[in-house]
């Protein structure tokens, strides 16, 4: 938003601009992070009431009676604090909340910048460039030297993608036009890799939107199955589970392999599905998702736990996931390097580059190009 | 043998950034080749033995973990073509070799795989996390050459291999957590559930966010990202081997076997 022209934008109150500014900035990025951060080592130190727990009267009296027995005199003090359900305290959900409209006003922020710096970046650049940038070099070069093809045969050998315009003076007269112009090239690698800052802070708002879909719409129930006993799944599913077998293989030293159990889906009592519930390898029926959590009994009379749940903000985290790892890995690894090269009519070769990160190596890189040039032009 | 050669290595790096030797720092970087090649087939030979991956328990992640910082380092002196952070990061190894070779026998003892082990995020998540510690390490190494009072070498450059350090941890780190979703998704029918493990998994997470984004800020350059880059490895011991210890302490409930 600071790279509106001043003098189409429509003003903004000032207040505005400020606020907008002031979420933008890196270092309130850094202080909510920091406060997520702490708070979750807060919530770590204590048990943290699960929503499975709370919405279930018997087992919340018994976590209760757990907690009051740890705490004592100090559980209701730390109960009035949020301690026990510190991810769902408003300071956290507040802090969250910041930090995600801190992300979302920076990457509005940086779009406009980043997006210019991807696709709309000028060829000619005056001489002025060449004195201001990290990494620059001169060389006169011979006369009868095609030096534009050289720079770039050399650009394009290093993986620059390379474009080139001439500049004509508009001041020299009519009669000099035939003269050779100055040619101006520009080398990009990575051109596209500013982009990946925004598909990360993207990717951010994605896994929260996954989060928030997650708990408003998903729902997880553990179900107990006594051995042939058929148990409905509720919240809506019309779906009911048989416990028809529990099968323990065993290593050689006689110590569990694995655990197998049969298991039933009926739908509305209208139609079946046999399968496995394994750890590790759940059984999915629609969008219901199956998991062993425990067994009791002896053998061939187990009493299963299953837990049954439906989670339509898995695969939005999931590819938000992967995305956030996309764009780390692009903007950690893949800078955009920038090389700009002016080669006069007299035959001096002006370059100049700058990468957006691991400077160190593209100064390397840079004075080898330098060298890489010199002998070209000479020999 | 291995940890014995990483002693020899820290030695001759200390010799090559004390004394200037450069022939000794030569002979660091050969014994640390040596250490890795060791600890590689040390970890080949566990695995071959115990039918599974050697990432089956807390000593197997610490030999991994070494593994991870010695493979970050030699790769990251390789490109900086410079060994004067040798002793920092062999140190953190050390540190870490030193807790895994202290654990009890039984922890030691290959064992088959529990069941809820058989799966085959457990390579993915665990050596994706072995790997974002290790460059952690060798980040927390080179800070604390930054924090030394007086440098044998120019400040920036060192800042430069700390930060690419921790920018190659970053995204490691982050598929871990993303892979342990994916895992915990499958196993308990939930990808993210406050579990100890995974809430510290994330506070180092936060961390080192927190360093990326005050890394261009001028007044947190410097020593003071050098001591977050150290604090950082601190948190990242703490998530390893100071959970267990909170849930053990504090009786949290944990379904994390390590």
């Amino acid at each position: 938003m600071t790279d509106e022209d001043p003098q189409t934008a429509e003003p903004k109150p000032p207040i505005l601009r400020r606020i907008w500014r002031f979420g933008a900035r890196l270092d309130v990025a850094a202080v909510l992070i920091l406060a997520m951060l702490l708070l979750a080592v807060l919530g770590s130190c204590f048990p943290q009431l699960s929503s499975p727990v709370a919405a279930n009267p018997e087992r919340l009296a018994q976590w209760e009676t757990g907690v009051r027995a740890r705490y004592g005199a100090l559980t209701d003090l730390l109960s009035a604090d949020g301690a026990f359900r510190c991810f769902r305290s408003p300071a956290f959900l507040i802090s969250l909340a910041l930090l995600v409209v801190a992300t979302l006003v920076c990457t509005l922020n940086r779009w406009p910048n980043l997006w210019r710096r991807a696709f709309h970046q000028p060829v000619r650049r005056s001489d002025a460039l060449f004195h201001t940038t990290p990494h620059a070099f001169e060389l006169a070069a011979p006369a009868g030297v095609d030096i534009s093809r050289i720079v770039r045969e050399r650009l394009e050998h290093r993986g620059f993608r390379v474009q080139m315009a001439e500049v004509l003076p508009i001041d020299r007269p009519s009669e000099q036009l035939t003269d050779p112009p100055t040619i101006c090239l520009r080398g990009d690698r990575n051109r596209l890799a500013p982009l990946a800052t925004l598909v990360t802070h993207l990717a951010v708002l994605l896994l929260l939107l996954g989060v928030v879909l997650s708990s408003v719409y998903g729902w997880r129930e553990e179900i107990a199955i006594g051995p042939g006993e058929t148990v409905e799944v509720g919240h809506g599913s019309g779906l009911a589970l048989r416990n028809e077998a529990f099968v323990v293989t065993r290593y050689p030293d006689g110590s569990a392999s694995g655990y197998e159990a049969k298991i039933a889906v009926l739908e509305g009592g209208r139609g079946m599905k046999r399968g496995s519930v394994r750890v590790n390898q759940p059984l999915t029926h629609g969008a219901v998702g199956l998991t062993l959590r425990g067994y009791q009994g002896t053998e061939g009379q187990y009493t299963l736990t299953l837990l049954a749940a439906r989670d339509p903000g898995y695969a939005w985290v999931v590819v938000a996931g992967f995305l956030l790892l996309l764009g780390l890995t692009v903007s950690f690894n893949f800078p955009h390097c920038r090389v700009h090269v002016r080669v006069e009519p007299e035959g001096v070769l002006r370059v100049g580059g700058r990468a957006d990160r691991r400077a160190c190596d593209f100064e390397r890189e840079f004075v080898v190009l330098a060298a890489e040039l010199e002998r070209a032009i000479e020999g | 043998m291995t940890y014995g050669l990483l002693w020899l290595a820290l030695a001759a790096y200390a010799a090559d950034l004390v004394r200037g030797w450069r022939w000794m720092g030569r002979g660091a970087t050969t014994v640390t080749l040596v250490a890795w090649g060791t600890l590689t087939g040390d970890l080949v030979k566990r695995g071959l033995g115990a039918g599974h991956w050697p990432l089956a328990n807390r000593y197997e992640f610490a030999l991994c973990f070494v593994w991870a910082i010695v493979t970050v380092y030699l790769l990251l002196e390789a490109s900086w073509r410079e060994r004067k952070g040798g002793a920092f990061v062999l140190a953190i190894a050390l540190l870490v070799a030193t807790w895994a070779i202290t654990r009890p026998a039984d922890e030691r003892a290959i064992s088959p795989l529990i069941p809820a082990l058989r799966s085959v995020w457990l390579q993915v998540h665990v050596l994706t996390a072995a790997v974002g510690y290790g460059a952690f390490g060798v980040a927390a190494g080179l800070g604390l050459v930054r924090l030394l009072p007086r440098a044998s070498l120019p400040g920036e450059e060192v800042e430069r291999a700390m930060e690419r350090a921790v920018a190659l941890g970053f995204p490691w780190l982050t598929l871990s957590i993303l892979t342990g979703a994916i895992w915990a998704q499958k196993a308990w029918g939930r990808y993210w559930g406050w579990d100890p493990k995974e809430t510290w998994a994330l506070v180092t997470w936060l961390w080192y966010l927190l360093i990326l984004h005050v890394r261009p800020l001028r007044r947190w350059r410097g020593r003071r990202l050098a001591a977050l880059a150290v604090a950082g490895f601190a948190v990242v011991l703490f998530t390893f081997v100071g959970v267990p210890w909170l849930v053990r302490t504090v009786r949290l409930e944990s379904l994390h076997g390590f």
